[in-house]
C-alpha cells in the first residue's frame, strides 16, 4: 500500500514513554489520513469533556497519504486537538516541508499526550524519537528557536515550534514551522495546548522513502495537469495571496473597520501588487508546489526591519482592512512579530479591531488599557499602526489589555461586559477570517456550520462563486454569490470535499488551478493502490465531517451555536460591492440540516450516523 | 459602456477609464477582443498564446458594482464594467 508509512507514535510526556502502532489498511481506507485519521484518534484517545490545556488532551500531528510525495501542493500536515480558544473540536493545517520531513523520518503521525515536568522538545529521525531537555530554546521566539535547533541538530532538519505566546498559553497561540518561512498551524490556539504540555518544538529529519504504488502512472497523471495549474494560478504565483486585496475590497469582501464599513480607498496601498513593487525578494514555496503563493520580503519600517515571510491576504485583511491601517511596512512588521511570538494573525487582528471599536464607542477607557499611563500615540484608534504593534507585544506578553483581548474576542467581550459582545466577531469562539459573508451568502452558512468555528476554508464555497467550477458535484458554472437557494446541499458537499483535502493533505488552492475530484481520485489510486471512486471519497469526506460534528455535539454544540454575529445578519455594508446584502442564514440552515441528514437541533440523525458507519462514536 | 481598470491594470494601460460603444449586447469574451484591439501595444488582453482565458484567472470582471461575470455573460452600453485583480487568496 503506497502513500503511508503505516506507523504512528504515541508520546506520553508525563511518563516519558513512546509507543508505536501500525496503521491498518482498513483504517487508512476509511479515514484517509490527516484530519480524518486525526479526529478518529482524538475520539479514541480522549473524552470531549477534557480540559483543552490539561494533560489528557491529545495533541495530534498528522500527515496524509499525499504528504511529501511528488503530487503537486502536497507539503501539508494537520494538527488536531480540542481547542482551548473555542472549547470544541480544534484543527489547523500548515504548509511548508515539515510534514514531508516527518514522513521521511518514518512516521505518518505523532499523538502527544501528558505533560512534561520541564520544557522538552522531540527529535524525530529515522524511525526513532527522543525527548530532549528544551532549556536551550525555551523563551526563544520561533525564528530563533529554528536557528538554535539547527545549530544543535544540523541544517537538514525541519522544526515545528511554539513561541513565547504558546509558552504562556495565550489562547491565540499558533504552532509555527520552519523559522522565517513561517508556515503556521494557526487557528484555534493550538500553540497553547503545546505550551501546556511544555513541549517547545518537534524537530524532524529523514530521508526515508515514501512508497508509491504506481509511480509511472502517477507521474504521467501529474505531468498532464501541472501546466494547467501553473497557468490558472499565474496571478497568485505573481502576487501571492495578497494579490487579492484590491479585488476583495472592490467586491465588498474585505473586512473594514471591524466589519462596519463598506469601502476603503486605501486598500491598494496594502495590496500584493504594491508589496511586490516595494518589498518582495522571492517566493516562499511549500514542498512540491507549482504555485508558490508565499512571499519572501525585506522591508524597512519605523517599527524595525523585516526579513522573512511576508504577510498573507488574511493578515493584511485583519491588520489592514479591519483596523483601517494602510501602512504596509508596519503590517509586515506586525506579521513578523506574530510569527516570532507564534500568534494567529487573523484572531490577533480581530481582537485589535474589536478593541478599536470599543475605544471609539467609549466602552473602554484609557486607564483600562494599560497598568502604566499610556502614551497618546498608542491609543487604539482606527488606523494607528503604533497601537497595532504595541498591542501585539501586549497580547504576547499578557500585559494590561493584552491579557484580556489575548483570550479571543468572545472571552474578552464577556470580561469587559456591557455592549462589548456586540462588537466581537466570532463563531463558536473562533474569530472570523477576512472574508465578509455579506459578500458571499454561502460563507455565512460555511462560517456558521464549520466544525472549528468561523472558517473560510472548511467549506471554501466562495472559491466556486468567484472563479472555479466542480462538475462532479454539479457546479458546472461559477455560482451566483448572492443566491438565496441551493445553498444547503452545495455547502455540505463542499465541506465534505474540504475534509477530504485536509485528510489527503492537499492544498485547497489546487482548485484554483483547475484540479477536480476525478484527478484527485486518480492520483490517490495510483499512489495507494486502492480503487476508490469519486463517490467513495465524497462519502469518506462526509464521514469525517460528521464525526467532528459528533465531537462538538458532545461538547454541547446545538443549533443556537450555528450562528453569526448580529451585525453580519442585520446590518448591511453601507456602500461598495456588497452594499445592501444580508445573508439569509435561517433559510440556508434549514436547507443545510436537511441536506446533512441532521435533526432540527443540528444533531446527526440516527439514520445518518448508521449510514456513515459512525455508530460507535455517537 | 464605461470600463474601469483597477490597478495594476490601470498602470499598465496608462488609464483608469475607457469607453466602448456596442451595437448590441456582447459577451465578456467579445468585449475582451475589443479591448485587445483598443490597446494593441500591451499584452493585457491577449491570452498569452494559450487556450486558457485571461478571465477569471488573471482578471475578474465586475459589473455595475455587484456581479462577478463569466466569459459568456452579457454586457451592454448601460453597464459599468470593472476589471479587477482575481481574488484567490486564503
Amino acid at each position: 500500500m503506497g502513500g503511508y508509512i503505516r506507523k504512528l507514535a504515541y508520546v506520553d510526556l508525563t511518563m516519558g514513554k513512546i509507543t508505536l502502532r501500525k496503521l491498518s489498511r482498513e483504517e487508512c481506507h476509511l479515514w484517509i489520513g490527516g484530519s480524518g485519521l486525526g479526529v478518529k484518534i482524538l475520539m479514541e484517545e480522549s473524552n470531549p469533556q477534557v480540559d483543552p490545556l490539561g494533560a489528557d488532551n491529545p495533541l495530534i500531528f498528522m500527515t496524509g497519504p499525499m504528504t511529501g510525495t511528488c503530487i503537486p501542493a502536497s507539503g501539508r500536515h494537520q494538527v488536531i486537538t480540542k481547542s482551548p480558544l473555542t472549547g470544541i473540536y480544534g484543527e489547523a493545517d500548515a504548509g511548508g516541508d515539515w510534514g514531508a520531513m516527518l514522513k521521511r523520518a518514518g512516521f505518518d503521525g505523532l499523538v502527544i499526550k501528558g505533560q512534561a515536568d520541564r520544557p522538552v522538545y522531540l527529535a524525530v529521525s529515522n524511525g526513532k524519537i527522543h525527548i530532549i531537555d528544551a532549556t536551550p530554546v525555551w523563551g526563544l521566539d520561533t525564528y530563533d528557536t529554528d536557528t538554535k535547533l539547527k545549530e544543535i541538530h544540523g541544517s537538514e532538519i525541519a522544526v515545528a515550534s511554539i513561541g513565547p505566546a504558546g509558552e504562556r498559553k495565550v489562547l491565540l497561540a499558533t504552532i509555527m514551522n520552519e523559522g522565517k518561512k513561517a508556515r503556521s498551524a494557526g487557528r484555534g490556539g493550538l500553540g497553547a495546548v503545546m505550551g501546556a504540555k511544555r513541549l517547545k518544538a518537534i524537530v524532524v529529519a529523514g530521508e526515508g522513502p515514501i512508497p508509491i504504488n504506481d509511480e509511472y502512472s502517477l507521474g504521467q497523471s501529474i505531468n498532464a495537469v501541472v501546466p494547467m495549474i501553473e497557468k490558472r494560478t499565474k496571478s497568485m504565483s505573481k502576487y501571492g495571496t495578497a494579490g487579492g486585496i484590491s479585488g476583495s475590497e472592490i467586491i465588498g469582501d474585505l473586512p473594514l473597520k471591524n466589519w462596519s464599513q463598506g469601502s476603503w480607498s486605501e486598500a491598494e496601498k496594502i495590496s500584493g501588487q504594491i508589496m511586490s513593487e516595494t518589498m518582495v525578494t522571492g517566493k516562499n514555496r511549500c514542498h512540491s508546489c507549482p504555485i508558490g503563493c508565499g512571499r519572501w520580503i525585506k522591508a524597512k519600517s519605523r517599527h524595525g526591519n523585516v526579513d522573512g515571510a511576508g504577510p498573507e491576504y488574511e493578515t493584511l485583511g485583519m491588520f489592514g482592512g479591519a483596523c483601517l491601517i494602510a501602512d504596509l511596512p508596519a503590517i509586515a512588521k506586525a506579521n513578523e512579530l506574530c510569527n516570532r511570538y507564534g500568534m494567529d494573525t487573523i484572531s490577533t487582528g480581530s481582537a485589535i479591531a474589536f478593541l478599536m471599536e470599543l475605544y471609539e464607542k467609549g466602552l473602554i477607557q484609557d486607564h483600562e488599557l494599560s497598568k502604566d499611563k499610556l502614551d497618546d500615540t498608542l491609543l487604539p484608534v482606527w488606523g494607528n499602526a503604533d497601537a497595532l504593534i504595541w498591542l501585539i507585544h501586549a497580547i504576547a506578553n499578557q500585559e494590561g489589555i493584552g491579557k484580556i483581548i489575548g483570550q479571543g474576542v468572545r472571552k474578552a467581550a464577556a470580561i469587559i461586559g456591557g455592549r462589548a459582545p456586540e462588537f466581537a466577531f466570532h463563531v463558536k469562539g473562533l474569530e472570523m477570517p477576512a472574508h465578509d459573508p455579506r459578500a458571499f451568502n454561502s460563507l455565512a452558512l460555511g462560517y456558521a456550520t464549520s466544525n472549528r468555528g468561523a472558517c473560510h476554508l472548511q467549506g471554501g464555497s466562495y472559491f466556486f462563486e468567484k472563479i472555479v467550477t466542480l462538475p462532479e458535484i454539479g457546479i458546472n458554472q461559477v455560482l451566483d454569490r448572492f443566491r438565496l437557494d441551493n445553498q444547503g446541499n452545495v455547502q455540505a458537499r463542499l465541506q465534505d470535499i474540504m475534509c477530504l483535502m485536509d485528510s489527503l493533505k492537499l492544498c485547497k488552492f489546487l482548485f484554483y488551478g483547475g484540479i477536480n475530484l476525478t484527478i484527485i481520485t486518480e492520483w490517490l489510486n495510483h499512489l495507494t493502490g486502492f480503487d476508490y471512486s469519486v463517490e467513495e471519497l465524497l462519502l469518506a469526506g462526509e464521514r469525517i465531517f460528521n464525526i467532528k460534528r459528533l465531537y462538538n455535539v458532545k461538547c454541547g454544540i446545538t443549533r443556537s451555536d450555528d450562528s453569526l454575529p448580529r451585525r453580519i445578519l442585520e446590518e448591511t455594508r453601507p456602500d461598495g460591492g456588497a452594499a445592501g446584502n444580508l445573508p439569509p442564514l435561517g433559510h440556508m440552515l434549514e436547507e443545510y440540516y436537511e441536506a446533512r441528514g441532521w435533526d432540527t437541533d443540528g444533531r446527526p440523525s440516527l439514520a445518518t450516523i448508521t449510514r456513515l458507519g459512525l455508530s460507535e462514536w455517537q | 459602456m464605461r470600463i474601469i481598470f483597477a490597478s495594476p491594470l490601470a498602470k499598465l494601460l496608462g488609464t483608469r477609464d475607457h469607453m466602448i460603444t456596442v451595437k448590441q449586447r456582447v459577451t465578456v469574451e467579445e468585449l475582451i477582443v475589443m479591448l485587445a484591439q483598443d490597446f494593441p501595444s500591451t499584452n493585457a488582453f491577449n491570452n498569452d498564446g494559450g487556450d486558457e482565458a485571461l478571465i477569471p484567472y488573471v482578471w475578474m470582471v465586475f459589473k455595475n458594482g455587484k456581479a462577478l461575470l463569466n466569459l459568456e455573460d452579457l454586457v451592454d452600453n448601460d453597464d459599468e464594467v470593472e476589471f479587477i485583480p482575481p481574488i484567490m487568496g486564503g
